[in-house]
């Protein structure tokens, strides 16, 4: 299996195993973004008229698009998944979801005890759910994923890996979220070491102490910065209680302070946030084996903020410039019509609706291309693949692709994506 | 015309690459090893073309267990193979025409269920609302008199959110208007009506027999026909069983759109506004169906019908101009003038009261001053 050369190559020096691996394939992108996006912009304005039904095909198109321009060492991957497959497991999940709900809402409905603990259970019962999906969803894209004239796929248990997660989130809510660097590094063993190309089982070098002493900092600045917020708006705020009462003038200060204060503790969360992002990333494509291939990156957390940078400054503008249309259109609607016929009313509401429509939309198509799309484009160009002449040797053995209810599952549970 | 040329074939075996001449034969491609030994052969029949990048024809047989592919990068043998292998399966393809499929039923799947909505749903949940049993809705009212209280006022020790003491003088005048309205009206269940401390100028009629009319709308009545004429038309509701047939309503709806449409961007909006939108226009339907209950009610005690039209008008506020399609109660004028012709259509006679007045110059005096707990009467805010 190879296995010396992956306990060699620690998460913690992924570069430097790479010689020692011999040969070192490449993996590039080699999509146009402009068809992406034209992708997408056709693919939100008919998944609106459609009202949602034509998100399989979307999906599938977008899969297709990025595995197909997805070229490890000369060879591209392939999505062989189609649409109706997924329909059909967003059927079938809906017929095994509909009862489960409507258990739900009656717990929900029914008085007393069982009112009060069905929504905690369900809620509990419904994470528990959406791992499984998520489980059986990632064997279907393995299974669809075809590299070279073969399948990868995805063995193990839905239920355990349910469990484990499930296990895993008490410990990580009891250490506010310290403890997730290594509930992160044992899901991620689960999953790779139940991952095959043909042959060759996947590995997962990656551990939870190297993502912990990547992330700690991250985690004691918002820790302060929580604390300092807290602290000063306890402080300020009883001051300007206090102050409120003797009319002074220095409460819209504090106020201000305050507010400022919590502006930028929101601030730093998003860009705490982002940060940890690129660390997780990074730690995850340079924790991935393939037998003896050991997998590097040259990712820079940099390039994961700037892409989320993009995100926000893009849909800042797309605000902007909706407001702007806005202002324009309630003007000439000041101007040239007395707003009391029927007629200017419903106008005024199809307004409304197509503005709120261009921001919905508009903002889904800059998110799918600034962070999926760009992301994905940023892994793969970063990806080097050491000891490649493994895949050259491998085998297939006799998987069938899988049925695709566990990606219903998830879309049903409404975490489905690209 | 090119007939072969060079290929990469991958065996579906091994993940080796192999490189091969494709050659296009009469009925099938067959796959060559560089020394000539035949590696494969794939009848047209069988063959599919799968996605890869631009530039690149990758073949395969979708129906088989193996992932074998074979890649033509070569432009003048793929246009060949196109024009040789004719009705290709193209997953691609099939797909084209599936999606356009799937477009056109879907805004037909949305047409049939708007349309449900706006009659089929109005016209179930009449049939069924008959068939609830009243213990039942009584249940369901229970629990939402316990939500209206939170959120109208749970009211104190000193100020209970009910007015007046079953001994003040103006709960029994009020409760004397109640009891001869409800003679007249012949109701499933018994009517529990009660002044509540709000200043708004509304009155509402909960799921069970519950009527609420709100301290405001007492103090804008001019008369005792015009309240009379108020809770009349909440007596309507109670008679209609409004309160079910709302909540009935809404799961329909609920099920009809939240079901089928999925969740996408702006997805749950679109359903919020479809929804709200069919609901108040089913409420206006509702509203209408309960001033012609009210009107009648008020007849059948000889008082004139006009006085619900005359409390609807001086109470209603002026709505904006984005409100009248999401108005629950429709206008005013326009349901003023919707009874005046009940009225005359009813009851011939011109306005007059003949009959008794439901209540005395000092029983309406007393219930004028219904919530009055201190000297000062009225209680217009909060403390």
């Amino acid at each position: 299996m190879g296995a010396n050369v992956s306990d060699i190559a620690s998460s913690e020096f992924p570069v430097a195993a790479a010689p020692a691996a011999g040969n070192v394939a490449k993996a590039r992108f080699t999509g146009d973004p402009r068809e992406f996006r034209n992708l997408m912009i056709r693919g939100a304005l008919l998944q609106v008229v459609t009202l949602g039904i034509y998100r399989f095909w979307l999906t599938t198109d977008a899969r297709r698009f990025l595995w197909a321009n997805t070229e490890i060492a000369g060879d591209s991957l392939e999505y062989a998944g189609t649409a109706i497959e997924l329909f059909l497991g967003f059927l079938i999940a809906i017929a095994l979801m509909v009862p489960i709900f409507a258990l739900i809402a009656l717990g929900s409905l029914s008085l007393g005890f069982f009112a009060q603990i069905s929504g905690a259970a369900g809620y509990l019962a419904l994470a528990a759910f959406g791992q499984f999906a998520y489980f059986r969803a990632r064997r279907y894209r393995l299974t669809r994923t075809v590299f070279r004239g073969l399948r990868f796929h995805q063995t193990g248990s839905a239920t355990k890996y349910a469990l484990r997660s499930l296990l895993w989130s008490v410990p990580v809510l009891l250490t506010l979220g310290l403890a997730y660097p290594w509930a992160q590094a044992s899901l991620e063993r689960y999953k790779m070491a139940h991952t095959h190309y043909g042959d060759l089982q996947g590995k997962f070098a990656g551990t939870g102490t190297a993502l912990f002493r990547r992330g700690i900092v991250l985690w004691l600045l918002l820790a302060g910065a929580f604390l300092v917020v807290g602290l000063a708006a306890d402080e300020f705020g009883d001051a300007a209680a206090l102050r409120r009462v003797a009319r002074d003038p220095a409460v819209g200060t504090t106020a201000l302070i305050v507010t400022g204060l919590t502006i930028g503790f929101l601030l730093l969360c998003a860009l705490v946030y982002t940060i940890l992002q690129g660390i997780i990333l990074r730690w995850w494509l340079a924790g991935l084996r393939f037998g003896p291939v050991v997998v590097t990156t040259k990712l820079k957390k940099r390039q994961v903020v700037g892409a989320y940078l993009r995100c926000f400054l893009y849909v800042l503008l797309l605000l902007i410039v909706l407001s702007l249309v806005v202002g324009a259109l309630a003007g000439l609607f000041a101007l040239g019509m007395s707003a009391t016929t029927e007629a200017n009313q419903i106008m005024g509401l199809i307004l409304v609706a197509c503005l709120y429509l261009s921001l919905a939309v508009g903002s889904w198509v800059i998110y799918q291309l600034t962070i999926k799309f760009s992301i994905w484009r940023m892994a793969v160009n970063s990806v080097g693949l050491a000891g490649f002449d493994a895949i050259e040797r491998v085998r297939a053995d006799d998987t069938r692709p899988s049925s695709a209810v566990g990606e219903g599952l998830v879309d049903a549970l409404g975490a489905g994506g690209i | 015309m090119t007939t072969s040329g060079p290929a990469l074939y991958f065996d579906g075996r091994t993940s080796a690459r192999l490189a091969a001449t494709a050659e296009l034969g009469a009925q099938s491609l067959h796959i060559r090893s560089p020394s000539g030994d035949l590696l494969a052969e794939w009848p047209y029949a069988e063959l599919g073309v799968f996605s890869a990048p631009e530039g690149v024809l990758r073949l395969g047989r979708p129906r088989s267990p193996d992932a074998a592919r074979l890649e033509i990068r070569d432009s003048g043998l793929a246009i060949a193979f196109g024009q040789r292998a004719g009705a290709v399966r193209r997953v691609g393809e099939v797909d084209r025409r599936s999606r356009a499929k799937v477009v056109g039923w879907s805004v037909a799947a949305l047409v049939s269920a708007v349309l449900v909505a706006i009659f089929g749903v109005p016209a179930i949940v009449a049939r069924l609302t008959p068939l609830v049993p009243v213990r039942l809705e009584q249940r369901l009212g229970a629990s939402v008199d316990q939500q209206v209280r939170l959120l109208l006022d749970p009211g104190t020790r000193e100020r209970p959110f009910e007015c007046g003491t079953a001994a003040h003088a103006g709960r029994v005048a009020f409760d004397k208007l109640v009891h001869e309205l409800e003679a007249a009206a012949a109701l499933p269940f018994p009517v529990r009506a009660s002044v509540i401390r709000r200043p708004e100028a509304n009155a509402i009629a909960l799921p069970g027999g519950r009527v609420y009319v709100f301290q405001g709308l007492v103090a804008k009545a001019n008369n005792p026909d015009e309240l009379a004429g108020a809770i009349a038309h909440e007596m309507g509701h109670v008679a209609h069983r409004d309160g079910v047939r709302v909540v009935m309503q809404a799961a329909g709806l609920s099920f009809l759109f939240g079901m089928l449409i999925g969740d996408f961007s702006g997805g749950g909006v679109a359903v919020m506004a479809m929804k709200t939108v069919l609901q108040s226009s089913y409420s206006r339907e509702t509203e209408a169906a309960a001033d012609a209950y009210g009107a009648s009610l008020l007849g059948r005690l000889g008082r004139d019908p006009h006085a619900l039209g005359a409390i609807l008008i001086r109470i209603a506020g002026t709505p904006g101009p984005m409100a009248k399609i999401l108005l629950d109660h429709p206008e005013a004028e326009e349901r003023a003038a919707a009874i005046d012709a009940l009225a005359r259509a009813a009851a011939p006679r011109p306005g007059g009261t003949d009959a008794a007045t439901l209540l005395d110059d000092s029983e309406w005096t007393a219930l004028k001053r219904i919530c009055a707990t201190a000297p000062q009467q009225g209680v217009l805010g909060k403390t």
